[in-house]
């Protein structure tokens, strides 16, 4: 692993942080996971989340850190080899499946997600998200989406508004 | 792609408004989630979401690329108006002629569609943010005017006039810059040639010039009667480039100017012209960087060609 010992009684096996969400669940994982987000990078290269302290994440409820953690723990491998150059094809095929069935989920589950990913900036996990939801708003008309998005109803100004400038873009429209 | 299990159940609260705006380094790519959604659409779609709310407004005029393609006239009645004519043969000669002639004229209403769709995607970029990363046209219709003529009384035909669109006019620079397609459509008029910075491209009667510096890929694949493609400026981070020759003089030029490209892939040159290229000029090694070479073109005796281009190089591709 490529975290560096911190010199808290680990040696030999790989470092562990710990995570604290947003209801003050613990999550202890690899440091090569949780790493793979920018955002806790640099607090983890600097010794922090070891022994007892954890790092919080008030963003982050428990449900959704783990569902996090799920795709950091499957994706740390790959990303400490450099994005997998050396990656067999199998090994790409299986992380190909695993994603597409990460993402596979309640709208609810997924708007918490690209919210984390946003906050913990993982990348992979940011376009993965990204993916879905350009999947979802694909070949709709502007009412699909807000109602696929879970926009609420348009009041009748948003209504008359939205007109006014479908007229406006009628031509994307043609 | 429908996700029926999205829509079961208690609709979900959206949540992707509240997320910030397309923040764009030029050099680390998007930033943002909604930016890289829109990026994964097509523009046309990307701009319907304008339509969405407020907030949903002006976010993808932000998306650093472009795609203008003419596929993206999706609706049926271009399918339609598109497929081969069916062979009725027992349509008298007249007939045949009438059908056809209205197959060409919706054909032409549709291109004129295509180009002020086109206009209109290009010239919508929101001027302050950073521009285009990636822009791509494919143009792929047929030199309506000629064949209109045989058939067509001209005169009382208007010709959808054939242009670039501005973006390309007035050119931004682009780190990809894809152009393909049988035609790329010549200027209706001549704006003056005076790119941003130098740096862009920018349009004259005869020529789509290319003054491009921090492009690293080129694919430039347009055969029929284009204009000539030729480059301004060098292109010094260049990863990869796609030629396809039509005319002599200015295609020779363009191919002078990837000379730092790692990868080149040509088509349509002639072996004698290749051999003037592969000169050095003045000392300077042409094709330092080169680690792969495509070439559909011939290659003149004894591969003479490849060895010119190879001359140079200390490591064999």
């Amino acid at each position: 692993m490529a975290a560096p010992e911190s010199g808290d009684g680990n040696n030999g096996a790989a470092r562990m942080v710990t995570l604290i969400s947003s209801d003050n669940t613990r999550f202890e994982v690899e440091a090569a996971a949780a790493s793979l987000s920018q955002t806790l990078q640099l607090t983890i290269l600097d010794g922090g989340g070891g022994g007892g302290d954890g790092i919080p994440l008030p963003n982050v409820d428990s449900a959704t850190l783990s569902k996090v953690l799920e795709y950091c723990i499957k994706h740390a491998p790959a990303a400490a080899n450099g994005g997998a150059p050396n990656a067999t094809a199998v090994d790409r095929a299986e992380l190909e499946r695993f994603d597409n069935e990460f993402v596979n989920i309640d709208q609810s589950v997924l708007y918490s997600l690209i919210m984390a990913a946003h906050n913990l900036e993982i990348e992979g996990l940011q376009s993965l998200v990204a993916k879905k939801v350009a999947d979802m708003i694909k070949g709709k008309s502007p009412m699909e989406i807000r109602r696929t998005l879970g926009f609420p109803d348009p009041t009748p100004e948003e209504q008359a508004e939205m007109n006014a400038h479908m007229l406006e873009y009628g031509w994307a429209y043609e | 792609m429908e996700t029926p299990h999205m829509d079961s159940g208690a609709r979900a609260v959206d949540r992707l408004s509240e997320l910030p705006d397309c923040i764009q380094d030029v050099d680390a790519g998007p930033q943002s989630i909604l930016d890289d959604i829109l990026s994964r659409v097509t523009s046309r779609q990307a701009c319907r979401t304008s339509v969405l709310s407020r907030r949903w407004r002006h976010v993808w005029r932000a998306v650093p690329s472009r795609c203008i393609d003419i596929d993206q006239l999706e609706s049926s009645a271009y399918h339609e108006v598109n497929k081969p004519a069916e062979e009725d043969h027992h349509l008298g000669f007249k007939s045949y002629q009438d059908a056809s002639t209205d197959r060409l004229h919706r054909q032409m209403k549709q291109q004129h569609e295509f180009e002020r769709f086109a206009d209109r995607l290009t010239t919508q970029h929101d001027p302050s943010s950073p521009p285009l990363d990636t822009f791509q046209l494919r143009v792929s219709c047929v030199d309506l005017r000629r064949i209109a003529r045989p058939q067509v009384d001209l005169a009382r035909t208007r010709a959808p006039p054939r242009r670039v669109p501005p973006l390309l006019r007035q050119g931004r620079p682009s780190r990809s810059l894809y152009a393909l397609g049988s035609m790329l459509p010549r200027p209706h008029r001549v704006p003056s040639p005076r790119p941003l910075d130098r740096c862009g491209c920018y349009c004259t009667d005869e020529k789509l010039v290319l003054a491009l510096p921090r492009l690293t890929s080129l694919r430039i694949n347009v055969s029929g009667c284009p204009p000539v493609v030729t480059a301004e400026a060098e292109m010094p981070s260049l990863v990869s480039a796609s030629l396809l020759a039509c005319s002599s003089d200015g295609d020779l030029d363009t191919l002078c100017s990837l000379r730092d490209a790692r990868s080149l892939d040509l088509s349509g040159f002639l072996a004698t012209s290749l051999l003037v290229v592969g000169e050095s000029k003045q000392g300077v090694p042409m094709f330092r960087n080169l680690k792969t070479l495509l070439s559909e073109c011939e290659l003149g005796v004894e591969c003479q060609v490849l060895r010119r281009f190879l001359r140079d190089r200390r490591t064999l591709p």
